[in-house]
Formats: structure tokens, sequence, C-alpha cells
């Protein structure tokens, strides 16, 4: 299996999974030693990360090592990073998750309700065919 | 003989508000700040009480402070009522109620009837049957004509609005409740 370290490279598009910046895309502009590295990002604030911080993502972004923020914040644009983020099973999650923890009440109480009504026509129709049998 | 001056004996711990700090310290009947989350139309959780957990359409901010609420009657069963702020939590759902009249209502005391929308109807006393031998047929304060014409009226208006977003309805009929994983420091309303 592929050693964590194997992924740690500039350029390599990360999501940083613990502390204030929790759930945001970042890239890696350049390694300090065995286990930091200089992430920045759109939404990010360009400072040095543990890898333990960090889940490393397959995409990887041609920038340069050390980038000046708004030479990076260009080049995510010109990459569109966001979208092809997004594309990724991953990124479809995250979007879920976050979705899911906006809904207001009344989207709560619509999606229990369509989601019941489902189940109850999956639930008729797999009795009809169990009867038939 | 000179009048001397004594000293009091008793000094105010704080220094009495004069000017402008005085004219504060006397609005005493200020009417309750409103959340900023709460404007007409908004749907509450009743958090206590009767109906506690039912869904209701926030109509307006009474003169006492309190909140005016119906369910509408018809969709959950709560009617025209007072609520306190407090014991409400006010989601992110809006009802467009604007058609919606209810300058009738109000609870402040009229001055000669001492009596507002709200006041409890006191039973007519009967003179025959005194203590234990009181009729059985003694009639049970009801609701006034005023207040159940009321309700059918802003009702009305209501239903119509809720019946313009699908679901709004059942919405309204159902009560809220926490699942297991659900904290409510943690969920957006």
């Amino acid at each position: 299996m592929p050693s964590r370290e194997s992924k740690v490279e500039v350029g390599r598009l990360v999501v940083v999974n613990y502390g204030k910046d929790n759930g945001k895309l970042g890239v890696i502009l350049d390694v300090c030693d065995t286990m930091t590295c200089l992430v920045d990002g759109p939404k990010l604030k360009r400072g040095l990360v543990n890898f333990r911080r960090l889940a490393f993502t397959d995409i990887v972004i041609p920038v340069k090592r050390s980038m000046k923020t708004s030479t990076l914040n260009k080049a995510w644009e010109a990459a569109d990073v966001d979208a092809q983020f997004k594309k990724t099973t991953w990124g479809q999650k995250l979007a879920q998750k976050e979705k899911r923890a906006n809904l207001t009440d009344f989207d709560r109480f619509v999606v229990k309700t369509l989601k019941s009504k489902k189940n109850k026509l999956i639930a008729k129709k797999v009795k009809e065919l169990k009867s038939k049998n | 003989m000179p009048k001397q001056k004594v000293a009091p004996k008793w000094y105010p711990t704080e220094d009495p508000p004069k000017g402008k700090a005085l004219t504060k310290t006397l609005k005493k009947d200020a009417k309750p700040k409103l959340r900023g989350s709460i404007t007409p139309g908004t749907v509450l959780i009743l958090l206590a009480g009767r109906f506690k957990g039912k869904r209701v359409v926030f109509l307006k901010q009474l003169e006492s402070g309190l909140l005016l609420v119906t369910g509408p009657f018809k969709v959950n069963g709560v009617p025209l009522r007072r609520v306190n702020q407090a014991y409400v939590i006010a989601t992110s759902t809006k009802i467009d109620v604007t058609d919606v009249d209810t300058s009738g209502i109000s609870d402040v005391p009229d001055k000669k009837t001492k009596r507002h929308f709200f006041s409890k109807v006191v039973p007519e006393t009967k003179e025959e049957g005194e203590g234990e031998f009181v009729s059985q047929e003694a009639k049970k304060p009801g609701l006034t004509e005023e207040r159940k014409a009321m309700q059918a009226k802003v009702d009305a208006a209501v239903i119509t609005a809720v019946e313009k977003t699908s679901m709004m309805k059942d919405y309204l009929k159902s009560r809220f409740s926490l699942e297991k994983g659900q904290y409510p420091h943690l969920m957006k309303f």
C-alpha cells in the first residue's frame, strides 16, 4: 500500500481535517521537514501544517514551489480546482454533508416525509413480488 | 442661633441617575425587544405548555410583549394564543401574512371594561343553589363569539397563504421532536 508520504508533493490538493480550517481545500506549496508542509488555498490562511492534520487527495495542481497567494489563487481558478474536487466521490460526500447540516426544520420534515413515502412504495412492491413467488 | 447642617444618617450606595440616565430608568413599560429571527409569518416551534412541540404561525407582537400566534386552529388545534418568546424556537421558514388582519386583537385592557381580547370569560353566577347544592347545569364559560369569529377570519387568510407552499400544511400539522443524534445547538432551524 502506498504510504501517505508518497502523496506529499508540491501541487498536491489536500483537505484540512483538523482545527479552525477543518474541511477546507488547500495546496501543498513546499515541504518543510518530515512532518510539516506549507499549505495555502483561497479560503485557507497560508501556513505550515502538520501532515497529521491533512487528508491527501488524488488531485495535483500545476503550481510552482512557494508560490505567492495571489498567483496561487489565479492558478486555482485556471485549473478550476473546486469543480474538479466536486466531481470526485469525496467532494460529493463533503457537499452532501454540508447540505444536510444546513437543512432547515421544514427541509428536515420534507426529507423525512418523502423518504418514508418512498420506502413504503418499495416495501409494497417487494411484498407484491414476494407473494407472487 | 445658626442652623447647623446635620450629617445625613443614610447615604445611597450609588449616585441617583440624573438627566438622560434618569429618563432611561423610567422606561419600565417598554415593550420587550423582539428577537431578530421572529418576523410576522415566521413558523415558530412552541417549547412549553399544552401545545409543546407544535409548529405555529407568528402573527404579531402584542403590546405586552407577548407573541400572538395561531396554529391555524383547523390545521393543528392551536387557537389564537399568546406566547412568550422565551419559550419558542424561531425557524427560518416564513409564510406571507401581509393579507392577514390582526388589528382587532390587543391585550391592552380596555379602560372601561378592564378586559381585553384574551381576558377569561367570567361565568354568570346563578342565584339558586348555594354551596354544595349548585345546579349541575351551571354553564361552563366558553369562548366568546368575538373570539370565534376572529379565529375564523384570521385562520382563513393564514390557511390560504399556507396552502401556497407544498407540504407546508402537513409540516404545521406535525409536532417537533428530537431524534437520536440530533442536538439542538448543532441544528439549523
